[in-house]
């Protein structure tokens, strides 16, 4: 009875290393197709069918000479839709909390990379650099702090500034108040429950005296709604997003990583950087000057 | 008697054989002579026509281009009083800083100039060769430059050289081959920076006047030789040479000037005045120019053609 339980369960094992092979890079071009993960967001996934990721992703998938499919997900699925496991931050930890089917073999939407999210997933070199910043109602009477120099002296100033009021942001992403330790300064942090484009309206709208929008967010929701918003200032230093891979994955993350030194190098990058985020460069020109 | 008589007769009959070739050649010479003027006059007539036709033509044209310039003021108007204009130095007045979010207004601000200089103007896009926004120093803030890169640091000081509070248009002084289109952009009623846009001369040459249907250049309606634009009292004009022969022959009596105030539908609500003049280069040169100059404000537009 033991012997069949051996073997039950090696035969077990040799097929799941056989199902996670298929999707590798190998398993990527045995299949003819390259499933991008993308959470519709800011400039990165439009969710009409361009964006600065989708453009990206559509080229990785012509340098691996397979077909392109863009599978939609959402923030608390994405991690779940690429590695198979459904997953909870805890602080900086994560924890494990069931199994999901996979359904892709890259999340690419402007993921930041935080800790929490490195125990789960790799990612590639960084491709966009970002900061949280606190934003609010042009008529709320909060002034934007002077900038220093010093993003830590910033960041303290900004800190003062939301002492007893509240603070609109999302759960699991990287505009969790908890991440930025609100709580000590005596902020009211709220969780918002929409999607991470609607924190900007949200904020307009009243659901909250202030709210955290990352960089790209905040470009995009001050074109949208001109006038309506104002930057007080950082909540972060300055963090970057990548791709994330599984991590059991490493030839198509290395692959990516090839890829994309090619496209920056040889400026397609810039260019598509640019065509969705004009400024950026002008906000971190060290980022896209190679 | 009867000699007399016979004489009578003879001279009688003499005078009605004679007569008749007088007859005829003072017929035919009359005949010849009408002929002559009558083919005279309905040259001169068609003649007339033709000039007639070709003055009315350029005035149409000088009219478009009037048209066309109100447009492109109209242009730098509405973006002066955007949104996202308005929003940057609202923005900036509470306090927001470069470092953080101003600049996001920039990129909004820069997205409209994008849009407006590859947005098809009469069928031609990127009319905008360049288009700033300058604060109330003259600062630059932002810009968009077209596939042709195009940058006058004069031109942008030149923007805020006059402050007046309606749109403007005149010749970029460091490169006379644009036009210098500029709004203020208000708050309170105070002037805290410009919207300024550049477009070459060329291009309103060639969109307004070479539009026509002819095989040939000359036979499209619509050819002009030339299109001068100067401002009044300034030594800045886009094509010089010509302009001065122009006002050398008005000088010498050359020119006649025929003044039209036009009050019809299509020139309603530009309070231009066309002047026709018929000029030709002295005795020595016998081109005659056909001039046709419309006035805007202190901007004279003259659209020339030569006349064989």
């Amino acid at each position: 009875m033991k012997k069949i339980w051996v073997v039950l369960l090696v035969v077990l094992a040799l097929a799941a290393s056989a199902l996670a092979e298929q999707n590798d890079l190998e398993g990527i071009r045995k299949r003819g197709v390259l499933r991008h993960l993308g959470v519709p967001y800011a400039n990165f996934v439009t969710g009409t069918g361009d964006g600065l990721s989708v453009e990206l992703m559509q080229l990785f998938a012509e340098h691996l000479g397979v077909k392109y499919q863009f599978v939609q997900t959402s923030w608390a699925d994405s991690i779940a839709d690429l590695t198979g496991k459904l997953v909870v931050s805890v602080g900086d930890d994560v924890k494990v909390t069931g199994t999901a089917p996979i359904k892709g073999d890259v999340i690419c939407n402007g993921l930041t990379i935080l800790p929490w999210r490195e125990k789960v997933l790799k990612f590639s070199t960084p491709t966009f650099p970002t900061q949280v910043w606190l934003v609010v109602r042009t008529d709320s009477g909060i002034r934007p702090i002077t900038p220093s120099g010093d993003i830590e002296l910033d960041i303290a100033a900004v800190k003062a500034v939301i002492a007893n009021k509240s603070v609109l942001g999302k759960l699991d992403t990287c505009l969790d108040p908890a991440l930025y330790s609100l709580d000590a300064v005596g902020a009211h942090p709220l969780l918002f429950d929409g999607s991470l484009n609607d924190i900007a309206p949200a904020v307009i709208n009243g659901a909250a005296e202030t709210g955290l929008l990352d960089v790209p967010d905040a470009l995009v929701a001050m074109g949208k709604w001109p006038g309506m918003t104002l930057v007080v200032g950082p909540i972060s230093p300055q963090q970057f997003m990548a791709e994330g891979f599984r991590r059991d994955d490493d030839s198509l993350r290395l692959e990516y990583n090839r890829f994309f030194a090619r496209i920056k190098a040889d400026g397609t990058y810039a260019k598509l950087a640019k065509k969705y985020y004009p400024v950026v460069f002008d906000y971190y020109p060290e980022f896209f000057t190679n | 008697m009867e000699t007399v008589r016979k004489t009578h007769r003879y001279f009688a009959f003499d005078w009605s054989w004679r007569g008749i070739p007088i007859l005829a050649i003072i017929l035919v010479f009359g005949m010849t002579c009408y002929l002559l003027g009558y083919t005279f006059i309905s040259q001169k007539r068609l003649q007339d026509a033709a000039l007639i036709r070709l003055e009315e033509n350029l005035e149409d044209r000088a009219l478009e281009v009037g048209f066309f310039i109100k447009e492109r003021k109209n242009d730098l108007l509405e973006l002066a009083a955007s949104d996202v204009v308005e929003a940057y130095f609202t923005n900036k007045a509470l306090g927001m800083s470069k470092e953080y979010g101003l600049k996001g207004s920039l990129s909004q601000i820069y997205k409209q100039f994008q849009h407006r200089s590859t947005t098809n103007i009469h069928g031609i896009a990127g009319m905008y060769v360049q288009m700033l926004l300058l604060d109330a120093d003259g600062e630059t803030l932002v810009g968009y430059q077209g596939a042709t890169p195009f940058f006058t640091q004069k031109g942008a000081r030149q923007v805020i050289e006059k402050t007046e509070l309606e749109p403007m248009v005149q010749l970029d002084r460091s490169n006379p081959s644009c036009l210098l289109f500029t709004a203020a952009v208000l708050q309170q009623e105070k002037v805290v920076g410009y919207v300024a846009g550049w477009i070459p001369i060329h291009a309103i040459h060639r969109q307004i006047f070479s539009t026509g249907q002819g095989s040939t250049d000359k036979e499209q309606e619509g050819y002009a030789d030339h299109l001068i634009l100067s401002i009044e009292n300034s030594e800045w004009c886009s094509d010089r040479v010509l302009d001065k022969t122009l006002e050398d022959n008005l000088q010498r009596g050359l020119a006649a000037t025929v003044w039209h105030d036009h009050k019809d539908e299509t020139s309603k609500g530009f309070g231009q005045q066309t002047t026709h003049l018929f000029l030709n280069n002295g005795e020595d040169d016998k081109k005659e120019y056909l001039v046709i100059a419309s006035r805007l404000g202190g901007m004279a537009i003259r659209v020339v053609q030569f006349v064989e």
